[in-house]
Formats: structure tokens, C-alpha cells, sequence
């Protein structure tokens, strides 16, 4: 079995455990809403949804107090280690044309935490840009 | 009139008072146009209601913006020749945790304007040089120069890594997304570690 570091060698429990070969991304489900006020904030809300084992991402920008929905992208789960089947993380990626937003999530203490590394395909001169914000699950 | 050439004349008749997509079934039956997608790394997927390309059409006629985090603050701080500063990230980082199973070491340069990523794994007896790769810096806001974060992908054949890192306090905090491809049993996994600089220039490149 091929590795390249060692956190990538199964630990001896883990091998013999038959192992499904999806991570359960359950605990991202919802609705998600930031938790910063501002106007100016980057993601107002997140939607996450499972569709047939595989985590949909629907995030929601904001420009001068309206929502804009960024529509649909399929995510790719992470666990925290390769004997755990349970989603701590998720990534997934928006091409808008003339930008490329990375979605980085990870849940810690309820609160979902997303980081974006934001990248301008439009020789605009603005500078890429990361950013990392906070959300708390909304009801129902 | 041949049958299929009034078939043929019928359906270009059609098409200029019929929607577009609806104007290639007729042309071309048995083909059905794709729905509109958003990309992803993973995959394709339809956008459902067609709801992203119709938001672009509405948001971005000239200086495109999806959200107010992508227009800029301040015009006379918006040098559009300006690069980003990345002195801040570059040199050796060693990870705070002596006994890592992941990433023991990372070299960061810049070349040219551009950013590269050696990462050096914890191995036995020496560490695993992973080869260098590009990196690509982010400052804090679409005005600003200051780094603030970088990233970076690697594709070792068995596994797709991706990595995410962001300056703290004067640490480096590195998320890997590792994503494996080998159909072992192994699953994907994150790993979050701390690198303080050792040097601000690299001993060697």
C-alpha cells in the first residue's frame, strides 16, 4: 500500500474494519446562516444537502443587501483520519468565469467554519483574496 | 420536395420562433442540450433552475462581482499592477509538533513573481521530499497587497492533496485535504498542523 507520510498508513483496527465507502457527511445538513452582520460579510447563508450519498453545496453571496444565489456544486468529504467514517470537512469549488471561489469547511464546536480562497480570472487587477467566516445552523 | 428536405426546411422555419435550446432538439433530434452547470473539481453538476447563469447576467456586466466582498473598498488603494506581497510567506516553516505524522517540514519561494511550494513529509529515516509545486497567494480583501493566505494542489498519483494555509500570529496554519484514488480502504482526511518560520529566506532552492 502506497503512502507518503504517516498519517496516510492505516492504523491496524482500521484495516480489518470493512470500511463503507462513502464518509457520512450527515452532520453538515442544513441550513446554515453567518453570523456576521455586516453587509459586506462574503457568504450570507449555505445550504448543504445529501443527494444520493454525495454533499450538495448551495451557497448565497450578498450585493447591497440582496441575496444572490450561487447555485449548486457537488463536495468532496473529508474525515479527520483515514479509519473515521464520520465528515469533520468538505470542500468544494465555484467557477463563476471570472472568478474562482475554494470552499474549505470544517465544523468546530456547532459552528460551521468556512474559509475561501477567492481567485480573479478576469485581469481586473483586484487581488485574490482568502477569506473565513463563521455560521450557526439554522432551525429545521 | 424530397421528404426529409421539407423535414429539413420545416424545422429551420421553426427555430427562429422557438427558444433556443428547444431549436436544437428540432435541429438536431435526438440530442438534447446540456443544462447549464457550475463547475466543480468533482464533477459537473446541473444548476438547478438555471439559476447561477441567470444571477451572472444580472450581476456582472462589466466589473463582475458575486458577492460585496469582491468589489473593491478604496480606488486609490486598487493598483490593478500591484502584486501581493509574499515575503511573508516565504522560507522554511517547521512544524510546532516535533513528533508529526504528516507534514514534518515546508520550503515556500518565490520565483519570478510566483509562488512555489516544497512540503517535505515525515518519513523514516528522512523525510519524503514531495517535489515542488505552485502556490498561489491570497491578501485579506480584493484592494489590499498584504498576504494573508496561500494555497496549493498536488496530484501523487494514488491520492489528490490539496493544501490550505493561512499566517496567524507569525504561524503558518496548514489544512491538507487529502483525497485518495486508489480504491484502498483508506478515507479522505484533513489535517490541520502549525508551522513557525525557521528563516525568512530558504537555505537553498
Amino acid at each position: 500500500m502506497r503512502y507518503t507520510s504517516a498519517t496516510d498508513i492505516p492504523e491496524a483496527a482500521a484495516e480489518t474494519e470493512e470500511a463503507p465507502s462513502r464518509v457520512d457527511a450527515s452532520p453538515f445538513v442544513g441550513m446554515w446562516s453567518n453570523t456576521n452582520e455586516e453587509p459586506r460579510k462574503r457568504i450570507a447563508a449555505v445550504r448543504l444537502k445529501l443527494r444520493d450519498g454525495t454533499l450538495i453545496v448551495n451557497a448565497s453571496g450578498n450585493i447591497e443587501h440582496e441575496v444572490c444565489d450561487w447555485g449548486e456544486v457537488e463536495a468532496d468529504v473529508f474525515a479527520p483520519d483515514i479509519g473515521s467514517h464520520t465528515a469533520m470537512s468538505f470542500q468544494a469549488i465555484y467557477d463563476f468565469g471570472f472568478l474562482e471561489s475554494y470552499l474549505h469547511a470544517n465544523i468546530k464546536h456547532g459552528t460551521l467554519v468556512i474559509a475561501t480562497c477567492n481567485k480573479f480570472k478576469d485581469g481586473s487587477g483586484r487581488s485574490n483574496y482568502y477569506t473565513r467566516e463563521f455560521f450557526y445552523q439554522l432551525e429545521g | 420536395m424530397p421528404l426529409a428536405q421539407m423535414v429539413r426546411q420545416f424545422r429551420m422555419a421553426m427555430v427562429s420562433e422557438i427558444p433556443v435550446g428547444l431549436a436544437l432538439i428540432i435541429l438536431r433530434p435526438g440530442r438534447v442540450p446540456p443544462l447549464p452547470r457550475a463547475e466543480s473539481r468533482y464533477g459537473l453538476l446541473p444548476v438547478e433552475g438555471h439559476n447561477l447563469l441567470a444571477r451572472k447576467e444580472n450581476y456582472m456586466p462589466s466589473n463582475g462581482y458575486f458577492r460585496a466582498g469582491d468589489q473593491p473598498t478604496s480606488r486609490a488603494d486598487n493598483n490593478p499592477r500591484e502584486n501581493i506581497d509574499l515575503s511573508p510567506l516565504v522560507g522554511t516553516w517547521v512544524n510546532t509538533k516535533k513528533d508529526t505524522g504528516g507534514f514534518a517540514k515546508l520550503i515556500i519561494i518565490e520565483r519570478a513573481g510566483r509562488l512555489f511550494l516544497r512540503a517535505y513529509a515525515a518519513c523514516a529515516p528522512e523525510l519524503c521530499d514531495w517535489g515542488e509545486v505552485e502556490a498561489f497567494a491570497y491578501s485579506d480583501s480584493v484592494d489590499s497587497h498584504t498576504v494573508q493566505a496561500m494555497s496549493a494542489f498536488l496530484d501523487v498519483g494514488f491520492a489528490d492533496v490539496t493544501f490550505q494555509g493561512n499566517l496567524n500570529l507569525g504561524l503558518l496554519v496548514l489544512v491538507t485535504f487529502n483525497h485518495f484514488k486508489d480504491n484502498t480502504e483508506r478515507t479522505s482526511y484533513i489535517c490541520r498542523e502549525f508551522y513557525h518560520r525557521l528563516s525568512p529566506s530558504p537555505p537553498e532552492v
